[in-house]
């Protein structure tokens, strides 16, 4: 949903302390070849629908995965963690076409893949958008 | 025919839609029964009393400020007896209490909906969002209205005693108004006849009433349909009404049986 895309760029431009920790830029699900550490990217995971009458509720999974390059310790990777949970965890998008219902964590998995650490934050986002 | 779906559905009070509502269910009426234990009879017997109108229950988010739940909190408090509460099966087709239900003397009194549970109950939990429910009961019963072409608008029940071999039976009945009817429209006369040991037996009667004919009897018509009833002893139950054949779905009919004649 490009909607909600566009909204988490926009959160992520007006969170200083976020964007300043992530050096090399956080990106919409894919980064580019080569990109410097720190570096995140964002994707939507799935989107389902939930209908009442009247509305239609989205339940949209954003899944975030932040990665680090500092192989002797995780703590440049615990420290963005920190910050990216600041600036998304129940938040406020702002979202074209539909009222905002909130921003949670759902989960958050710990990886070490080639010296490379890297953290899976999964969100929900719910929205609604009237019917009537 | 068509099949409805659910989000198409809606939930009005009068005119006032219920705003988040996910979810209605209507249980349907019961046929009470009272048992009766003869000598020399192994099983009970059941005999037929009255209908009694089902249960509605209703639900959906919880809207904060939303009209159409202060209108239903408003009739709980006050016990209204609720006569514009529409259960939308789809865009169109709602169900709503029967306007003009007909009693066995002929006579008839609109049928009600009374809120039992009103929507101050709500729940919420940290991870949703507050959900909130009613419910409510039929005094009578919900007809379709605005339906499909085959609909069963209105009907009655008429106990008749028998005392064997062959009859004719007449039904008598009046279309006691109706509203904004279109050229094209035609009205079913249907009747049922059961006898109440052996069970309902469908006795296959019809009369189709044109439009013309409605217009042409001072808007309030009587039909009249006659058919051979095979022999029996004891109660016989009749059942008739009007179906609605080729109406506009905004078209209101009433009506109803007055008379049954046995020769």
């Amino acid at each position: 949903m490009q909607q909600v895309s566009k909204a988490i760029i926009a959160r992520y431009t007006a969170e200083a302390l976020f964007k300043a920790a992530l050096t090399g830029g956080l990106y919409d699900t894919e980064s580019p070849q080569g990109t410097d550490y720190p570096y995140g990217v964002f994707q939507l995971i799935s989107e389902t629908d939930e209908h009442t009458f009247t509305d239609i509720k989205e339940n949209c999974m954003v899944q975030f995965k932040i990665y680090s390059d500092v192989s002797d310790s995780s703590i440049e990777l615990d420290l963005l963690l920190k910050k990216l949970l600041v600036a998304f965890n129940y938040c406020t998008l702002t979202v074209d076409d539909y009222t905002f219902l909130k921003m949670t964590k759902e989960n958050i998995i710990k990886n070490k893949v080639d010296g490379i650490w890297e953290y899976l934050v999964l969100f929900r986002v719910m929205l609604v958008i009237d019917r009537v | 025919m068509t099949r409805s779906i659910g989000y198409k559905g809606k939930i009005l009070k009068g005119t006032t839609n219920i705003l988040g509502m996910a979810e209605w269910n209507y249980s349907g009426e019961t046929r009470n029964t009272e048992p009766s234990n003869l000598f020399n009879y192994q099983y009970q017997i059941q005999t037929a009393t009255t209908i009694e109108g089902g249960e509605i229950s209703v639900s959906g988010d919880f809207l904060i400020g939303d009209p159409g739940l202060a209108l239903i909190e408003e009739a709980f408090h006050l016990g209204t007896e609720l006569t514009d509460l529409k259960l939308y099966v789809d865009a169109d087709n709602y169900f709503i209490a029967d306007p003009n239900t007909v009693l066995f003397d002929g006579t008839s009194q609109p049928s009600h909906i009374i809120i039992t549970k009103s929507p101050t109950a709500v729940k919420q939990a940290a991870s949703g969002i507050a959900r909130t429910e009613f419910t409510a009961k039929v005094s009578g019963r919900l007809i379709l209205q605005g339906a499909d072409t085959s609909t069963l608008i209105c009907e009655t029940i008429i106990a008749c005693d028998f005392d064997g071999g062959d009859s004719n039976l007449t039904i008598v009945g009046r279309v006691g108004g109706y509203q904004s009817l279109i050229t094209g429209s035609n009205l079913h006369v249907v009747a049922q006849v059961g006898k109440t040991v052996n069970g309902l037996v469908t006795l296959a009667l019809s009369e189709v009433m044109t439009v013309s004919e409605l217009l042409a009897d001072n808007k309030s018509p009587v039909f009249a349909i006659t058919s051979d009833v095979a022999e029996g002893y004891g109660t016989y139950f009749y059942r008739a009404g009007v179906k609605r054949v080729t109406m506009a779905t905004s078209d209101i009919v009433y009506g109803g049986i007055q008379q049954v004649v046995i020769e």
